[in-house]
């Protein structure tokens, strides 16, 4: 419907790509470095819209890149973090996304470059993404704020939401989570069928990653798998997920669960989607239409801001 | 037990989408009208000379043809090939007649539409198909007096039989769909027909005979022949459409169909020129008739194209002054085609109302599904009207997706589903950028706008490509909502 510029490509060529990433970066044979160094070369290959402007800073101590598009950044805020297992990833994974939903929605988006197992395991990610938002809500206020957060940056967005619930302070305007993985002490091989149609992830991976930032006994903790805390009292939260992706049932259960708390949930499936596909706006239509309702929601709860 | 599906209206929608349901198995489901018996708009309308303006190998279901008498249907023929169709599919015991809905509401925590029937009575559903169409309430001039007039007046759509207009002075307002039907008919009765014109339509020649039994024999042995003209059909209708929604310059060949078909039917220069229309071929719907001009050429019949000033006692005064005496006065003044699903009360989630939603005029995604409402699908709804093909083929779409949105509600597991607000913005824009370059938004006043100008009711676009859009339900351009609650020990805080 809109206009589109530049090439898509069919889902199942993006499908074979994104095989190889899976096979050759998250694996759990590899040690974390090497892992880290694959998905940065990895990442560049996403295209970033022409005019989209990129400032290192350092926000409550945390290194961070901060994204605006072309459009002239009103107040609005979306602050993301990036996926990768709590143990690899960097503020370049998401920087793709994070350059088009700027430019949609007109807001800078920042990506923290939190700390990452197993160098820094739980609470560190944590502490740091509390700070950033902490920092950022003082900033331009709360109501201009809106978390997010892909895969694991996602599990760390919504435990900080329920930090700053639990501690009475004042939350975001709404949250985004894409792909989010929300219970680390889940048994992912318990779903075979989603074992095999997963293109990126695998239950040994996840399991290492759980393992590397949680060890074995944290693992179902409510701000690790905050999946396993109470929603309600959350502000609106948008959950995207695709259905080929071990972490689906994490995007569902929080749905309905958070509805059933009475939290403003809005959850779009999209059939025969990738972990994470999301983030691959200029590349697959289906990312396109995710980003699109991303900006719709990013100006739907801070319009009143 | 709420049903799986309600299907408000039993006219070709609702009957379309049951026969539907019934294929795909789904038997848990009622289709429910406020009138007495089948046929929607077909059954309302009975005025003399009620024939279709699509020829009736294209005005049938894909999957039902008919061995149709005429090329165009009449409207008694039409109403046997729906209750043959009810007969066919067992649909008898699935009817609830004489039912209209007042309001419908969604209950968000059991996720059940709650209905409240014209009666006091209740309905639940899981899912509500709305196939009320687009002509459903007629519309009445606001000429001051229009109740002061002493003899029998009623709307086309409400024809009253009890009074014979034979010798009796008729007026009829209104020169739409209708009136060049009933007119050529009541003209042949009354001693005089006053007819009040607004604006003139294009009036196209009807190709209109009974079929030849050997051409019946043909159709009936070789269906691919019946089947080839019905593509040859709708390719002119395609034809039509691209008029109006690419280029006027492609309605060459109607407006030539046109001017010959009035030169040849009129000599009278001084009527001729009272039958040219002011606006675009296209603008306000074309219609077919070849015996509309030779009904004003008699002595008869009068058209009167001064506006109507006020209704009186005993008749109708013009805006010049003039009186002129009429027994009866007869509205072909068409239906409040704006008003999708008027007057039933329809709430959505957080007690949206859909009047609110529809402030600016009415709006859904591919017609079918509005944002805020889950669950709740209409078949004909805003921008799925056709000036140039048959109605029936966008039905056929619309209930292929509907039930693709019905399976997939059962095989994922969801309660509901909630197109999302970003994609009906998106689909809207797209409509209303599409209908600039109409004929139906260059400048006339039609029931295809609001009063804005804003096209609500017709498709912008050729026919097939609506077909396309809708060839299969689009799970991701919707909000979901899972069925199960979260399992117990996952919500434990």
């Amino acid at each position: 419907m809109t206009a589109r510029r530049g090439l898509r490509l069919p889902a199942a060529v993006m499908r074979l790509g994104v095989r190889q990433l899976g096979g050759r970066c998250l694996d759990p044979a590899l040690p974390w470095p090497v892992q880290r160094a694959r998905l940065d070369r990895l990442a560049r290959a996403s295209p970033l819209p022409r005019g989209t402007t990129i400032a290192r800073q350092a926000i409550a101590g945390v290194p961070a890149e901060v994204v605006s598009g072309r459009a002239p950044a009103a107040r609005r805020t979306v602050l993301h973090f990036h996926g990768g297992g709590y143990c690899v990833g960097s503020a370049r994974t998401a920087r793709g996304w994070a350059a088009q939903l700027s430019a949609r929605a007109a807001c800078r988006v920042v990506l923290p470059e939190y700390r990452l197992a197993p160098e820094h395991p739980y609470p560190a990610a944590l502490e740091d993404a509390r700070a950033v938002v902490t920092a950022l809500c003082g900033d331009a206020g709360p109501r201009s704020l809106v978390v997010s957060g892909d895969s694991a940056g996602g599990g760390l967005a919504l435990a900080v939401l329920l930090q700053l619930r639990d501690a009475g302070r004042p939350l975001p305007a709404g949250c985004m989570l894409l792909s989010p993985w929300l219970d680390l002490a889940r048994d992912r091989r318990a779903v075979p069928h989603l074992v095999r149609r997963d293109v990126v992830l695998s239950p040994g991976w996840l399991d290492a990653c759980a393992r590397a930032y949680a060890g074995s006994s944290a693992r179902a903790g409510r701000l690790v798998s905050p999946l396993r805390a109470g929603h309600c009292g959350l502000p609106p939260l948008l959950i995207q997920a695709g259905t080929d992706d071990l972490l689906a049932p994490d995007a569902e259960l929080l749905a309905a669960s958070a509805s059933a708390a009475g939290v403003d949930a809005t959850y779009t499936r999209w059939p025969r989607m990738w972990h994470d596909f999301a983030l691959q706006p200029g590349l697959l239509a289906a990312a396109d239409s995710a980003l699109a309702q991303a900006a719709w929601f990013v100006s739907a709860v801070t319009s009143g801001s | 037990m709420p049903y799986r599906v309600v299907v408000i209206g039993a006219g070709f929608g609702g009957i379309g989408m049951a026969i539907a349901l019934r294929r795909a198995g789904i038997d848990d489901f009622v289709v429910v009208d406020r009138a007495d018996d089948v046929g929607g708009t077909w059954r309302d309308n009975s005025y003399p000379g009620l024939t279709c303006d699509v020829p009736s190998h294209l005005y049938s279901f894909s999957f039902r043809p008919w061995h149709w008498s005429r090329r165009f249907p009449a409207r008694d023929e039409i109403l046997a090939y729906l209750r043959a169709l009810v007969a066919e599919h067992g649909l008898g015991p699935r009817l609830r007649l004489g039912c209209g809905v007042a309001a419908a509401e969604f209950d968000r925590r059991r996720a059940v539409w709650n209905l409240t029937l014209d009666d006091g009575g209740t309905l639940q559903a899981a899912a509500v198909v709305c196939a009320v169409g687009q002509l459903g309430r007629p519309a009445l001039p606001d000429i001051p007096g229009r109740d002061s007039f002493a003899g029998p007046w009623w709307h086309s759509a409400r024809w009253n039989h009890d009074v014979s207009l034979a010798g009796r002075r008729v007026a009829v307002v209104g020169t739409g769909a209708s009136a060049i039907q009933f007119v050529p008919e009541i003209a042949k009765v009354a001693g005089h027909v006053d007819v009040y014109q607004r604006s003139a339509p294009y009036v196209l020649p009807k190709a209109d005979r009974p079929y030849r039994a050997a051409e019946l024999a043909v159709f009936d042995r070789l269906p691919l022949v019946r089947k080839a003209d019905r593509l040859r059909v709708f390719l002119y209708g395609e034809l039509l459409t691209s008029g109006f929604v690419v280029s006027p310059r492609l309605l060459a060949g109607p407006m030539l169909l046109w001017r010959r078909h009035l030169r040849s039917q009129i000599a009278d220069p001084g009527l001729r020129a009272r039958c040219i229309p002011d606006y675009v071929m296209g603008c306000k719907r074309v219609v077919f008739s070849n015996d509309w001009y030779p009904a004003l050429t008699r002595p008869n019949v009068e058209l009167i194209t001064e506006p109507i000033e006020r209704i009186v006692r005993d008749g109708v005064i013009g805006a010049d002054g003039t009186a002129r005496a009429a027994d009866v006065i007869i509205y072909g003044t068409g239906f409040k085609a704006a008003e999708f699903l008027a007057p039933m009360s329809v709430s959505g989630l957080e007690g949206r109302r859909l009047q609110q939603a529809w402030q600016a005029g009415a709006q859904a995604y591919l017609g079918i599904t509005i944002s805020g409402f889950p669950n709740f699908f209409m078949l004909y709804g805003p921008n799925t009207n056709l000036g140039g093909n048959s109605i029936i083929y966008m039905l056929e779409g619309q209930i292929g997706y509907v039930l693709g949105a019905l399976r997939a509600l059962a095989a994922e597991r969801l309660a509901w589903i909630d197109v999302r607000a970003d994609v009906q913005d998106a689909f809207c824009s797209w409509v209303q950028s599409a209908s600039r370059a109409s004929v139906w938004e260059s400048g006339c006043h039609s029931w295809y706008t609001t009063a804005s100008g804003r096209n609500t009711n017709n498709w912008p676009s050729q026919t097939f490509m609506y077909r396309y859009r809708v060839r299969r339900f689009d799970l991701a351009a919707y909000r979901v909502m899972p069925e199960r609650p979260a399992p117990a020990g996952t919500s434990a805080a």
